[in-house]
């Protein structure tokens, strides 16, 4: 009964919190459309026929669903006088991603090793100073990047690009590693010391087994970084060896008469596709990495 | 010869100075505790024994031979670390025989020293599992294993029992015991607990700002520690101290003291002084609290002054009551019989022995 006698009051107590609450759902969810939108546009208009298109309404679903457009975006679109699509410019960029993230993620791991587990004299500098090349801005780099690359004779060239990311990501790999390595003790690499391993034993056997969450983190942020980037591939590659994006951009600017803008958009999404995937596929670790803190054991 | 020798061993970080002249050498089977409150050094100086910090001048040998430049792993040593240090990726099994593995030991024989520390320890059972499915003590007894397994010349521990709960802690102090007297090998090991230090030890090193106050065996530094921060740092519950000056009447010395409106005067004519007895000096009298007893602790020793006192403290652990009472302007602690009856501001008698005080220079702290 004294259940029943409180009863009344409860609507008024709990009201607000379940507007409070609506509200925020609702605030959200018009975050959620505004960001899918464009997503959203870019699908639609890939799948409609270009008349459909031109008549249509930039939201409306298309009336006849077409695949062609993709194919043709990925086998056959022309940039200038070339037709051969987005494929070996796609493959391009996979030659290049790949190298470069496994060397600058190898490379960032032995660094925030070293930085972390064997300190000598000047490291913290050399660390400041590592530091302090993640925030220089891409443009600075562009012209003594191109002489070094022409002195060394990798300009234009795969191998040229990948050792411009690698070096451009260094900065941030060795910062991610280090900043984790801190949070393992000390005392573990001491007690292999005396085991009797030595530097790489304990790299290889010891600290790369605690690594996964921030190799994790490091691979997804070099990836979308090295995939996504359009001005060292702009700068540094020419002819058949662009990256994708590059060519992205040289098919939407260099269409000649009618603009396919269903091509366009089934090209970008392609484009885009890589990145999304990592995302989705190791978005969770990559939460879980960023969070991740000292080592358990 | 000794297995293990530190000459004139000094560290600093900067200029501050955390190691100075660091003398110590212990034999074969000796089990060396190095105790001090924390910032004294001693995890520094066991860090340099195993070759894990650099000294900044003096050395450390080992077999006589100087091992300053030798890495860690080539120093033929061991060690326990407080937090275990266990490779969390590794399964107990992998982490004991790591060591081995490489140093590129035949699997025949490593599985073989793994088998034989598995016993040694009870840890059979567990070898397939990973660090983080332990408990703390069974964390404790891979760390062992981990430093058993190889048979080292000389065993480092560094305060390896301060994670465990208080029960586990005395259970596994004695098995470390236990371990060395059947294994007869050389320990040196750090610990911030004077009871630790008292029970294991042949040998304790008590530590303080860098320096060693006193290098000797447990009675030793029980019965007669060389300084005043020795005195009170061994030893629970502490010994009692007792400013006051010395006299000499009729060719005996005494220690004078103001209790309260009268004069109290000890005789020290038993009292092995290091120096000869300067009369007028400030001295500070240290005496045990188990040499202050009542009238139910039958064997009261061979040199009791009496007093009479009234209880300002007390407390039971059930075995004997620790009575506090205010005596020469400080407190004198003293260990009554479990079943004596007291009372608070209560007077009764109670007994000085003085066959084992220490008496110290008020000013430099030394031993007389």
């Amino acid at each position: 009964m004294t259940e029943a006698a409180t009863e009344p009051q409860r609507p008024g107590r709990s009201m607000t919190p379940l507007v409070l609450r609506g509200l925020l759902f609702l605030i959200l969810g018009l975050f959620v459309l505004y960001y899918l939108f464009p997503l959203f546009v870019m699908i639609v208009t890939s799948l409609k026929p270009l008349a459909e298109i031109r008549q249509g309404s930039l939201l409306g679903l298309p009336q006849a669903v077409e695949f062609t457009h993709w194919e043709t975006a990925w086998n056959s679109t022309c940039m200038g006088v070339t037709c051969v699509g987005l494929k070996p410019y796609f493959l391009n960029s996979v030659k290049l991603v790949v190298p470069a993230v496994f060397i600058s993620t190898l490379l960032g791991a032995i660094n925030g090793y070293a930085l972390s587990k064997w300190r000598f004299r000047g490291s913290n500098i050399i660390f400041g100073l590592m530091l302090f090349g993640c925030f220089i801005p891409f443009q600075a780099v562009l012209l003594p990047m191109a002489i070094a690359l022409g002195r060394m004779g990798l300009a234009g060239g795969t191998t040229g690009l990948v050792l411009v990311h690698v070096v451009y990501g260094l900065g941030f790999t060795t910062l991610f590693f280090r900043n984790y390595y801190v949070s393992i003790p000390d005392e573990l690499v001491k007690a292999a010391k005396i085991d009797g391993a030595g530097f790489f034993t304990i790299f290889t056997h010891i600290i790369l087994p605690l690594s996964a969450p921030v190799i994790v983190v490091t691979v997804i942020w070099q990836f979308t970084n090295i995939w996504n980037d359009f001005l060292f591939g702009v700068s540094f590659s020419q002819g058949g060896g662009q990256p994708v994006t590059v060519a992205l951009n040289n098919i939407v600017n260099s269409t000649t008469g009618v603009k396919e803008y269903n091509v366009d958009m089934a090209a970008a999404i392609i484009a885009a596709a890589p990145t999304l995937l990592v995302y989705v596929v190791a978005g969770k670790y990559f939460i879980r990495g960023l969070t991740a803190g000292s080592v358990k054991g | 010869m000794p297995v293990l020798e530190a000459k004139r061993l000094c560290k600093s970080f900067g200029s501050v100075e955390v190691l100075t002249d660091i003398d110590i050498a212990i034999d074969d089977g000796e089990f060396l505790v190095l105790v001090g409150p924390s910032g004294c050094g001693k995890s520094t100086l066991l860090n340099i024994i195993a070759g894990l910090e650099e000294e900044s001048s003096g050395d450390v040998l080992i077999d006589d031979r100087v091992v300053n430049l030798v890495a860690p792993k080539d120093r033929d040593i061991a060690m326990v670390f407080q937090s275990y240090a266990l490779y969390p990726t590794m399964t107990v099994a992998k982490n004991i025989t790591f060591g081995m593995q490489v140093r590129k030991v035949p699997k025949p024989e490593r599985e073989a020293a793994l088998a034989r520390v598995a016993k040694l320890l009870d840890i059979a059972h567990l070898l397939k599992r990973k660090p983080s499915q332990l408990s703390g003590g069974q964390r404790q007894r891979v760390a062992m294993g981990r430093a058993l397994v190889r048979k080292p010349r000389i065993f480092l521990f560094d305060e390896p029992l301060s994670n465990l709960d208080a029960k586990l802690r005395v259970q596994m102090r004695g098995e470390i015991k236990q371990l060395h007297q059947r294994l007869a090998t050389t320990i040196v090991y750090v610990t911030h607990d004077q009871t630790e230090a008292m029970s294991l030890a042949t040998k304790i090193a008590v530590m303080s700002g860098g320096r060693i106050a006193q290098l000797g065996p447990p009675q030793e530094l029980y019965d007669r520690p060389n300084c005043l921060f020795v005195a009170d740092f061994i030893g629970s519950p502490a010994m009692n101290f007792i400013e006051g000056t010395i006299a000499i009447r009729k060719g005996v010395p005494l220690f004078v003291a103001q209790h309260e409106t009268s004069e109290i005067a000890l005789p020290l004519d038993h009292y092995e002084f290091a120096k000869g007895a300067a009369e007028g000096r400030s001295v500070t009298l240290g005496v045990r609290p188990e040499y202050v007893t009542g009238a139910g602790t039958a064997n009261k020793g061979p040199r009791t002054i009496r007093f009479e006192l009234a209880p300002a403290i007390m407390e039971s652990n059930g075995f004997d009551q620790h009575v506090s009472f205010d005596f020469c302007g400080g407190r004198l602690a003293g260990r009554f019989a479990a079943r004596e009856t007291l009372a608070i501001g209560t007077p009764i008698d109670v007994h000085m022995d003085l066959s084992m005080i220490s008496l110290f220079d008020t000013e430099s702290e030394e031993r007389l």
